[in-house]
């Protein structure tokens, strides 16, 4: 008896949550038991740098598809902490669940840096600077080989696992997780604080919102997470170099938000783990990848910009960015709702 | 009542033009009073200036004796002073309850409220500009709503400040009839509130039914100050409006 | 070695003034960021490459037609409709040049590409023996900004083009044709990247990267103002004057760009207009 009571608990546990948590927990379930299904360690490598990447586009995500900031070399955020992580390491020997998080929070440091200009500046001004603040990192390193390591960069960093299951896992934990707390962001009252920067700055000015307190949380928080997918990256490769600070990774991101649906957040997930998929089917044609890509990129910037989350959110009606504070005009499930 | 916006002898200028000049007007607490003036007279520049999207070149505004000329646009709109845009710029790709919602975020708000319900106060706003829930408009994304909703929209989100002055900048335009006349129950019930008001507009007749006192901007400057008949009948500012040979704006 | 750094500044300015002023006509008028810009001046010196069977005079009049032609046939399908999404005709074109960059890598290959001299022979200056085509390059340079200075300030077209830099509102209701504006300011800043091309790409060289030569005239376009001939042509001076000093004094390489990429953002901070501000040519 005990035992149905329990059942039905959970059943009804089930129904009452909404459509997006309920096809999270799917992913997170189906995500899991993965490696239970397929040995192949180069699959799992894979979707290994799909979490990182999906993570990283993320990052970028909140920045610009929800506040509307662009960032064209969010590579910076990345690079940085993968250098500062591998140092951490390397010299203080500190193991990796320490200096990815301290990854994390230099990502917060170049952040508030990176806020200064976007607020002096026009929109496309700003655009071409982030654009460029990579660039001049990776000189740095080039001009300082001695400290940096210059264009062999730093190696012999800590593993995060022997074992490509572990690290499997722990990537597909710390994804899950960076994706639920910006969702949470975005759905709250800050996100829709953000999301009124984007829309129109003045008006949110007017409205009484300091809109250079929010641009710098917004920049922090883009750092943090970016900052995070750069560390696990930089033990994922136990090496980190001045390539990855090429423009080509900030592309990246943008491309798998965008692809995913720009301002989703979730969306990042889906363009980061496709992306990967079209990358992977692309190996025997080497020459053509980046190629593909860059059309891929053009495609969907021209004419798919929303995404293909919004396609899907515009069939069936879901809105995806709304404020969970509207929850109870419409009960319990923060579906969104139907317009 | 005492006076609740100073403005003192304020002046900007763009490249060669003299946008405002040396304008000085006080408004009294509780007062609806109207600001007039052709084309490009600087009306909008002057409510940018006073609500602190530019600054000026000279002189000073005062909210209730506190000096603000030199304050960023969230500290005046949070101190209570509180604006809308000649075009309608709402926050386009949210909710129409959303963009009532943002305010209610502001320093201003989160003072005041006492832990209350931020959904029902959105609501309790939209209703004093007539969108009485449970109406469908409120859960349409601002870009999908009929101007004249837009335009409400708009004056409700510049009160969930909960402001002391509110200033409209040509509430009436781009409105027809049957709109206009929900705009004008909107706003006289505003006033009987014991907001004090600022209307840009240029439709007058709308615009008489509604103020107490005028002030009219040409050039830049002011050139009358007075109740709708001593204006009316003004010669400055019937030779503005129509020049040299112009007659009685309005009988 | 003084006088080598001033003649080699003159050079590079003229490249960085073509490709500065390109860029910000587009940027000016439709407010779009032409990222590809740098593509146009690739594209045009592959072209001549492998047309120099025709002749060069021929090749480079071909040239020209076939960059025009192509950024109207772009802009016409990829980015015209996307005319009040900046932010998205940004990214497409930043697309449309990784796809340039990689279809030139496929047809002509990785390395690098010297194209034909348009004159022979070497000149000296201030005591330093140049080639005759980067003197050329350069005057010339100098010279079709004057005559673009003097179009845009003397005729009733180059007005227009001021006034919708300006303020196309405004434009419009005064009467202005605000589509044939366009279309003669992207007519214009093409042919700038392909005369650039012509004129420097013999001297600099060219790689399937080299559209990125748009990133090295940032400093010039920001510097030297949005709105501003005048402003430009001093920056691009300014910028490949810090830049020699540096090669020359302590060594190319990436401190080069560095540094003047960081002496970019700090000039940024003190004047975010850039040096010569929001005054229009």
């Amino acid at each position: 008896m005990k035992e149905e009571k329990n059942v039905t608990d959970i059943i009804e546990l089930l129904k009452e949550m909404s459509l997006r948590l309920k096809v999270f927990l799917l992913l997170s379930i189906v995500l899991s038991i993965l490696p239970a299904l397929t040995r192949d360690h180069y699959l799992l490598t894979i979707l290994i740098f799909a979490n990182i990447y999906a993570i990283f586009g993320a990052s970028w995500d909140i920045l610009g598809g929800v506040t509307g900031i662009f960032s064209l070399g969010h590579a910076l955020f990345f690079g940085v902490s993968a250098y500062m992580s591998g140092a951490l390491n390397l010299f203080l020997n500190l193991p990796p669940w320490m200096t990815i998080p301290i990854g994390g929070v230099f990502g917060v440091i170049v952040g508030f840096v990176v806020a200064l200009p976007s607020l002096r500046l026009k929109n496309q001004y700003f655009a071409i600077t982030s654009l460029i603040f990579p660039t001049i990192l990776a000189g740095i390193i080039y001009m300082y080989p001695d400290i940096t390591g210059g264009e062999t960069g730093i190696y012999g960093l800590t593993q995060i696992s022997s074992d490509i299951v572990v690290t499997y896992y722990s990537s597909l934990l710390l994804m899950l997780a960076s994706i639920f707390v910006l969702v949470k962001i975005l759905n709250s009252r800050i996100g829709l604080i953000f999301r009124s920067i984007r829309d129109d700055a003045e008006t949110a000015e007017a409205s009484g919102i300091n809109t250079t307190k929010y641009k710098f949380l917004s920049f922090a928080i883009s750092g943090f997470f970016a900052g995070i997918a750069g560390g696990f990256q930089a033990h994922l490769l136990m090496s980190t170099s001045p390539s990855i600070f090429n423009p080509f990774y900030s592309f990246q991101a943008i491309l798998n938000a965008s692809l995913g649906g720009i301002g989703t957040i979730v969306g990042s997930v889906g363009g980061s783990y496709l992306m990967s998929i079209l990358n992977e089917a692309l190996r025997s044609i080497g020459q053509f990848r980046v190629f593909i890509t860059a059309l891929v990129m053009l495609l969907v910037f021209r004419y798919l910009p929303g995404g293909i989350l919004r396609l899907f959110a515009k069939r069936y009606r879901i809105n995806l960015e709304v404020w969970s504070g509207l929850k109870k005009l419409w009960g319990k499930k923060d579906d969104g709702f139907d317009t | 009542m005492g006076l609740i916006l100073e403005i003192k002898g304020l002046s900007k200028r763009f490249g060669g033009i003299q946008a405002v000049d040396d304008f000085s007007l006080d408004i009294r607490e509780g007062e609806i009073l109207g600001l007039i003036g052709p084309n490009g007279a600087g009306k909008t520049t002057l409510f940018n200036l006073i609500t602190g999207f530019i600054k000026p070149d000279s002189g000073a505004v005062t909210f209730k004796k506190k000096n603000i000329t030199k304050l960023k646009p969230h500290k005046i709109a949070s101190m209570g002073v509180s604006r809308t845009f000649q075009q309608v710029k709402p926050f386009n790709r949210m909710l129409a309850i959303e963009n009532v919602a943002v305010p209610l975020f502001s320093k201003r708000a989160r003072k005041r409220k006492n832990g209350d319900d931020v959904l029902s106060k959105a609501i309790e706003v939209l209703r004093r500009v007539e969108i009485i829930p449970p109406d469908s408009n409120m859960f349409k994304l601002a870009s999908q709503l009929s101007h004249g909703y837009s335009k409400r929209l708009d004056i409700a989100r510049a009160l969930a400040l909960e402001p002391e002055v509110l200033l409209l900048d040509e509430p009436f335009g781009g409105l027809g009839f049957k709109e206009m006349t929900i705009m004008n129950e909107v706003v006289k019930k505003l006033h009987e509130d014991g907001l004090t008001i600022v209307i840009i507009e240029h439709k007058m007749r709308a615009l008489m039914k509604l103020v107490e006192r005028l002030a009219v901007m040409h050039f830049g400057a002011k050139i009358a100050e007075g109740n709708p008949k001593e204006i009316a009948r003004n010669e400055k500012v019937c030779e503005a409006y129509l020049g040299k040979d112009g007659g009685r704006l309005f009988a | 070695m003084i006088e080598e750094i001033l003649v080699s500044t003159f050079i590079l300015g003229g490249l960085y003034a073509l490709m500065a002023i390109g860029y910000s006509l587009i940027q000016g008028v439709s407010r779009i960021m032409n990222l590809a810009h740098g593509a146009l001046y690739m594209l045009a010196g592959y072209f001549i490459y492998s047309l120099s069977f025709l002749g060069l005079g021929a090749a480079i009049v071909v040239s020209l037609i076939l960059i025009v032609l192509t950024s109207f046939i772009v802009y016409k399908i990829l980015i015209g409709p996307l005319r009040e999404k900046e932010a998205r005709a940004a990214l497409v074109t930043l697309a449309l040049a990784l796809i340039l960059q990689e279809s030139v890598k496929l047809i002509w290959g990785p390395e690098v590409q010297s194209i034909s001299y348009v004159v022979v022979g070497y000149v000296t200056i201030l005591g330093v023996r140049v080639t005759s085509q980067k003197l050329l390059a350069a005057i010339t340079a100098v010279f079709l900004v004057v005559v673009l200075m003097v179009f845009i300030r003397r005729t009733k077209q180059g007005k227009a083009i001021r006034a919708v830099a300006q303020n196309m509102e405004v434009a419009r209701l005064v009467g202005i044709n605000i589509s044939k504006v366009m279309i003669m300011t992207m007519g214009i800043s093409v042919l700038l990247a392909g005369f650039a091309a012509v004129l420097f790409a013999p001297v600099y060289l060219i790689s399937p990267t080299e559209w990125t030569i748009l990133f090295r005239s940032f400093p010039t376009i920001i510097l030297g103002g949005l709105g501003s001939l005048k402003g430009s042509l001093a920056a691009a001076f300014i910028i490949a004057g810090i830049e020699k000093v540096i090669e020359f004094t302590i060594g190319g390489g990436y401190i080069v760009p560095t540094v003047t990429f960081a002496v970019m953002i700090i000039i940024l901070f003190v004047r975010p207009a850039g040096l010569f501000g929001q005054s229009t040519n």
